[in-house]
């Protein structure tokens, strides 16, 4: 199960619980995957296609709701990652575009250029700098 | 006692064959015994088959859209053998990327203009042609973010074609006036007044005359000559995207596995070659990492440090996503034709350590055709390549992707053996290969 070290301040950690995913690591469908992080927030993830495409630039679209279903919205959703194994972080600097609607943040501009696992970090944080949420995405691009 | 004498002489001789084969495995004369067929798992085929050239190869660069126009390609491919395109009549685009060396020019670095005044050496060895449409970015630091604006770069580099944007735009439109009106209807764009401007003048001119001509020219002068000038980028750009390899053996093989009954296969990779494929593709090579896609690369900049002749800091990627930005005839620019799809240019990665010393991974198809090999021309030969990757010194720098691999000789022999199997022919047809007869010329000329 991963977690994330240092993302929230020292000592913070969460563990991911997948939902709706029965093994998130081997997954090459993720047209659809919802996951809850410790605070119960739950994330979804959207993409046009059914995974990501090797050597794209792609869209994707993430939602965050918190356990009650209120979307955490009017915040700033900030995106890291990369491939620990290989100890280098995504090709691109993705942006989101918009939040299309409340909880659900448009972000283009990501580009995976080789096969295996990818981590993908989203955070979010108000206007104070404050973690609101934050989740880690973790995935094999196969052919 | 003579028994047991015998006995021990046997068992000295066997440990002596095993030590051989030992030996002989190490030094990597030999494979182990494999005569067996290889057998391709199922993560494996699909492997091969995100590596198998599509049945239909489309370049696509929404930002000039005269890259599919027939008069377009017919333009640059006259522009690309021109020799009186540059400054001394010497240098064609063909002259450094030559059709019968797979638009490479089989020197580590490229000859040098003879009427360069610079006394600096080009660094860069000249890649191949064939197949940078389909990349999205152009040169190896990835300075230009398109076809058309990569081909502007020569035109005017000292080294290279060192001309002038005036004497460029002044030349095309003077010799080849017809066919450029026929490709760039006048209607859109006024055409500059030649008569009424200086006969050199460009914004990176080395002779301060030249820059001086540019800089007394109105805002709107400018602007009609780069229009042209980025035209002429654009025909260059058509008559490249027609230079494409066709399928070479291992796309054949990798037909042959999809078939039902896989018999055929075996018949276009010979056992050598398929295990030199299974090492590509494997986790213990991980050559798939970067040479991944159709073309055999992801088209992105990594940092494999061959040379050790490079400022990290200020050379690779790192250099070329700020002068790719700093471009005016970028994709976001006012002479391109699809300024808000601009995705790699608008999310590229502009600093970080990643991007020290990277370099664009080359494509791999006919390989085996281009050596020298490397951003420098550094390596003479495939086998140097694989030799270095085995290797792998860091050079000190922090930051290198790559591994020593430690396979044994024959594993390389294989790995090599399995790369010239991706020599092919060109889809393109013979008439785009070499220059246009003189009498088309003429004819061109009588209605300039
Ligand atoms: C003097 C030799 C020379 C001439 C003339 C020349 N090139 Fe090149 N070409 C090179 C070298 C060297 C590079 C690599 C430069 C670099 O990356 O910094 C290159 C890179 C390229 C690339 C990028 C390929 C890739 O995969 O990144 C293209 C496309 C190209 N040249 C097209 C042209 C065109 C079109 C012309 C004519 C207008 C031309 N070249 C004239 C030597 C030459
Ligand atoms: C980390 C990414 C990466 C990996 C892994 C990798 N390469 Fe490369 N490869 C590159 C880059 C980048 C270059 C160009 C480097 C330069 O010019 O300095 C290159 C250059 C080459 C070249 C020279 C091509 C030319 O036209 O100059 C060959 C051949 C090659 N690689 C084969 C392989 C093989 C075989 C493997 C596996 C053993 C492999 N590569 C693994 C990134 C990679």
């Amino acid at each position: 199960m991963p977690t994330i070290k240092g993302a929230l301040g020292p000592g913070f950690q969460i563990v991911l619980f997948y939902l709706l995913l029965s093994n998130a690591s081997h997954a090459n469908d993720f047209s659809y995957l919802r996951e809850r992080d410790t605070n119960g927030n739950i994330w979804e993830v959207r993409l046009a296609t059914a995974s990501p495409p090797l050597n794209q630039i792609h869209s994707w679209y993430i939602s965050a709701f918190s356990s009650e279903g209120r979307p955490l919205t009017g915040l700033t959703l900030s995106i890291s990652g990369g491939m620990r194994a290989h100890g280098h972080g995504l090709p691109t600097a993705p942006k989101v575009s918009a939040e299309t609607s409340p909880g659900i943040y448009q972000v283009d501009g990501f580009k995976f250029q080789m096969w295996g696992e990818w981590q993908v970090l989203s955070e979010l944080t108000d206007q104070h700098g404050n973690t609101v949420g934050s989740h880690e995405f973790e995935f094999v691009l196969a052919p | 006692m003579s028994s047991s004498l015998s006995l021990r002489l046997k068992l000295a001789a066997l440990l002596l064959v095993a030590l051989a084969t030992l030996v002989l495995l190490v030094l990597g004369l030999q494979p182990p015994i494999n005569q067996a067929r290889l057998q391709w798992s199922p993560q494996e085929r699909a492997m091969l088959n995100s590596l198998r050239l599509p049945k239909r190869l489309q370049p696509r660069d929404p930002s000039n859209r005269f890259l599919d126009s027939p008069a377009a390609a017919q333009l640059g491919h006259q522009l690309f053998f021109d020799k009186r395109l540059s400054g001394a009549k010497d240098m064609a685009c063909a002259t450094c990327h030559i059709p019968e060396r797979y638009f490479s020019d089989g020197r580590p670095l490229p000859i040098v203009a003879n009427n360069t005044s610079l006394s600096e050496l080009p660094t860069r060895h000249t890649p191949t042609v064939v197949g940078a449409a389909l990349h999205r970015w152009q040169f190896w630091d990835g300075r230009a973010d398109s076809l058309w604006a990569q081909a502007l770069g020569p035109l005017e580099n000292p080294l290279e074609h060192n001309s002038d944007r005036l004497a460029i735009v002044r030349y095309v439109l003077n010799e080849y006036r017809l066919s450029y009106l026929q490709v760039f209807p006048n209607s859109e764009v006024t055409l500059p007044k030649l008569e009424r401007l200086p006969e050199h003048g460009s914004p990176l001119s080395p002779i301060a005359e030249y820059q001086t001509n540019w800089q007394q020219l109105s805002s709107e002068q400018r602007s009609e000559i780069n229009h042209v000038f980025a035209n002429i980028g654009k025909a260059l750009a058509a008559y490249q995207a027609k230079l494409l390899p066709d399928d070479s053996r291992f796309d054949r093989f990798v037909d042959g596995l999809n078939l039902p009954t896989d018999n055929r296969p075996q018949s276009y990779l010979d056992q050598h070659e398929q295990a030199g494929l299974k090492l590509f593709i494997s986790e213990q090579a991980g050559c798939i990492q970067c040479h991944n896609g159709p073309l055999f690369s992801n088209s992105d900049f990594q940092a494999t440090l061959s040379s050790a002749d490079i400022t990290p800091e200020r050379e690779g990627r790192i250099a070329g996503i700020a002068l790719a930005h700093a471009d005016p005839f970028n994709c976001r620019g006012i002479y391109s034709d699809a300024p808000n799809s601009c995705g790699e240019l608008d999310f590229a990665k502009v600093d970080g350590i990643e991007l020290q010393a990277a370099f664009k991974v080359p494509g791999l198809r006919n390989v085996a055709k281009t050596a020298p090999y490397m951003h420098d021309g550094g390596f003479a030969s495939l086998s140097e390549v694989l030799h270095y990757y085995n290797q792998a010194p860091t050079h000190g720098f922090s930051h290198n992707e790559l591994q020593p691999l430690r396979l044994l000789p024959y594993q390389l022999k294989q790995l090599e053996s399995f790369l010239v199997a991706l020599n092919s022919e060109l889809i393109t047809d013979a008439y785009w290969l070499t220059p246009l007869l003189p009498l088309r010329k003429e004819i061109t000329h009588e209605h300039s």
